[in-house]
């Protein structure tokens, strides 16, 4: 047998490589591949012999205002959650990145609601949020701000489900952004102090371009997120009051778990999947331009 | 000699075979949603109908009715969901339809048990296309629960309102919004509560025959009527879940909330010094909201003979006299049988006796319609929260109510 030593190689490299790709062949692929076929049929949970539909599936989708109505909200959040809580978070990373005595434990604190399960931070603002008993409100009618009640309210509930998601992302993004400033050398802020920069042109001039990436990182994951949001809405409002808090994935689970119709939310996470990856491109070519 | 070993081998392994055979449980999967303070009574009625007897054994798998609903359909489907399962009456015809319960009316034919001594509306509403699909698990109604502190402290008479006019007059005298809401009364995701208000002037949604109601004159009349109260009055906060208002009643921030007997233990443990009474009385005469959670077969069981004759022994312990007055005065539901009325124990009891008797004049809801979710979430709700939050007045509103559900059922 005469295998030489770079085909040996390659073969450990499969091997390697071969846990992880069985894992999103059955988990990811295979789910795809699979919402892509009932797109195109009736398949149903109860209708096991599905009939082929072609395109009306996606005629239906294209003529569906509730549809519509979802991807219209999706947006209003994320336009609501990317670009403030990057902000927020870039801004919460500079001030923990000083080197105080027990900076950690702010840092992690901040990180804490990252890692508490979303189903109950949200059944807790919900509880935070209640116009009758809580603490919220309370304290709001003391600014002299008294409103429906939050996630009653067809204006504020959307506000109130991007506040929540903004508080809970925003350790995660913080972490990445520290990463990023603690990789700029200190050498070019030397270099712009000697230059007569304040720390306003330093962060302008020096900060900000070297978190280039850092920055299209958070906002394309930021986004990509902030496209499938589902838990917050589902615990909070279910998609209401008025559907104007539905989002595409709580739609998607409206047709697949309580209609049943399976095809037609394959076929709605299909259009999701699709708007996702351009999306993603678009900005990925935007904000990369430079460097690469 | 080999001969020999080898019969009596098989001999025993005859034996062995037959005795497992004729000592073989029966063993039955049961799901409910029963999660709540009645499940320690379910469970020990359970536990002493498979100590009674060693031919049967039922396991049951208790989780939150959200999560069951998930799960039931689909798992029944590919055949790998329970024996016996229940739920509300209304969920039947979606089951039905989709081919996976098994129909029971050789139960009601055979003799297992008195079935005309079971509240009707509960076994009329497990009737799906001609078949009996449920036999009750369990029958409540919704009364009106007051509390007796806030009637004093607004002036009011002790007696609390007995038709519409009264009960205007007394939602306005108690409240005072946002302290104190006169009535806690939910839109969504709850025991439907503003069906009964409809249903008082002789209005609704849609019937068991497929008439439509939505948009008739009477709905829309009891509709403006209440919801001039609400929107104008602030009798009730809008866009209340059920369980909101079951907080807001139990904290003391609404004096009244029409719900059902399970409640009662949650309002005793508050402190609260209140009472319950009929729901006043609209234009077209008493009415209040029936339901029932009835217990069905799947269609996998009900082709196993063993399991079948198993399932409606259970069904008929179940719906015994001695079990019912267990289950009513254990749980404070109304039990599913009309003759204990006068048993002893039961009259003694506080609140059973009161459900108990407005059964005769309850209505269901949605029932016998394969899309009542979606009616309930996609048209009915929607419309009463475009009219409560001023988005669309009740006319428009119920108009296209009205076409979206004739839609819908055709």
């Amino acid at each position: 047998m005469n295998i030489s030593i770079s085909s040996r190689k390659k073969a450990v490299a499969y091997l390697f490589l071969a846990p992880s790709l069985i894992v999103f062949g059955v988990f990811v692929f295979y789910p795809i591949g699979f919402a892509l076929w009932a797109s195109f049929t009736d398949w149903s949970l109860i209708n096991q012999s599905p009939n082929f539909l072609q395109w009306a599936n996606y005629s239906r989708l294209l003529a569906d205002s509730r549809f519509w109505n979802a991807v219209k909200n999706t947006l209003y959040y994320t336009l609501g959650v990317v670009p403030v809580g990057t902000v927020i978070s870039l801004c919460v990373a500079i001030a923990v990145n000083q080197r105080i005595r027990g900076i950690e434990i702010f840092r992690t604190i901040y990180f804490l609601p990252v890692i508490t399960s979303t189903a109950i931070i949200a059944i807790v603002w919900t509880f935070l949020f209640d116009p009758d008993i809580g603490l919220l409100a309370y304290y709001l009618k003391f600014l002299g701000f008294t409103t429906q009640g939050w996630l009653r309210d067809p204006n504020y509930a959307m506000p109130a489900v991007i506040l929540v998601s903004i508080w809970k992302n925003m350790g995660f993004n913080m972490v990445i952004f520290l990463a990023g400033l603690q990789s700029i050398s200190e050498s070019l802020y030397e270099a712009a102090s000697i230059d007569g920069a304040n720390s306003w042109h330093s962060f302008w001039y020096v900060t900000l371009p070297q978190l280039r990436p850092t920055l299209t990182f958070v906002i394309v994951m930021s986004m990509i997120s902030s496209f499938q949001v589902f838990d917050q809405v589902y615990v909070m409002t279910r998609g209401g009051p008025l559907f104007r808090t539905e989002t595409v994935v709580q739609y998607i689970y409206h047709h697949g778990f309580e209609t049943f119709q399976m095809s037609y939310a394959s076929t709605v996470a299909i259009a999701l999947l699709l708007v996702v990856l351009i999306l993603t491109i678009l900005q990925l070519r935007v904000l990369d331009r430079d460097i690469n | 000699m080999r001969k020999r070993v080898f019969i009596a081998l098989a001999l025993v392994l005859i034996l062995i075979m037959g005795t497992t055979c004729v000592s073989a449980k029966t063993v039955l999967t049961f799901w409910n949603g029963y999660t709540g303070p009645d499940r320690a009574v379910l469970e020990s009625l359970v536990a002493e109908f498979n100590e009674s007897q060693s031919e049967i054994e039922i396991v049951m798998d208790i989780q939150p009715w959200d999560s069951l609903f998930q799960k039931l359909l689909p798992s029944l489907v590919i055949g790998s969901g329970p024996d016996i399962a229940a739920f509300a009456s209304e969920n039947i015809p979606q089951y039905a339809a989709a081919g996976v319960l098994s129909p029971v009316d050789d139960f009601y034919a055979g003799d297992y048990l008195d079935v005309d001594k079971l509240v009707p509306a509960a076994v009329e509403n497990g009737i799906f296309d001609g078949k009996h699909y449920g036999v009750p698990m369990d029958f409540a109604t919704l009364l009106m629960y007051y509390n007796k502190d806030h009637f004093a402290a607004a002036g009011l008479p002790e007696e609390p309102p007995k038709n519409w006019d009264e009960f205007k007059e007394y939602l306005l005298k108690l409240t005072n919004a946002p302290e104190q809401y006169g009535l806690a009364i939910a839109v969504k995701e709850t025991i439907p509560m503003w069906p009964i208000l409809l249903w008082g002037n002789g209005g609704g949604i849609l019937t068991r025959d497929g008439e439509v109601l939505i948009d008739s004159a009477e709905t829309k009349e009891a509709m403006k009527f209440w919801a001039d109260l609400v929107m104008n009055h602030k009798v009730s906060p809008i866009g209340l879940t059920g369980a909101e208002a079951d907080k807001l009643f139990q904290s003391g921030k609404a004096s009244i909330e029409i719900v059902g007997p399970w409640m009662t233990n949650g309002f005793t443990e508050a402190g609260l010094n209140y009472d319950v009474a009929p729901v006043p009385e609209g234009p077209a005469g008493p009415v209040t909201l029936g339901t029932s959670v009835n217990l069905v077969l799947s269609k996998q069981a009900g082709e196993d003979s063993q399991k079948r004759e198993a399932a409606f022994k259970f069904y008929a312990f179940w719906n015994s006299p001695e079990t019912q007055v267990k289950w009513a005065l254990g749980s404070g539901f109304p039990p599913t049988r009309t003759d204990l009325l006068d048993h002893p124990e039961i009259v003694e009891h506080p609140w059973v006796p009161k459900f108990a008797a407005v059964a005769p004049y309850a209505q269901f809801y949605l029932q016998g319609t394969e899309k009542f979710r979606e009616i309930e979430t996609s048209i009915f709700v929607p419309a009463l929260e475009a009219i409560l939050y001023g988005v669309q007045d009740v006319d428009t509103a119920l108009d296209e109510a009205g076409v979206k559900l004739r839609q819908l059922v055709k």
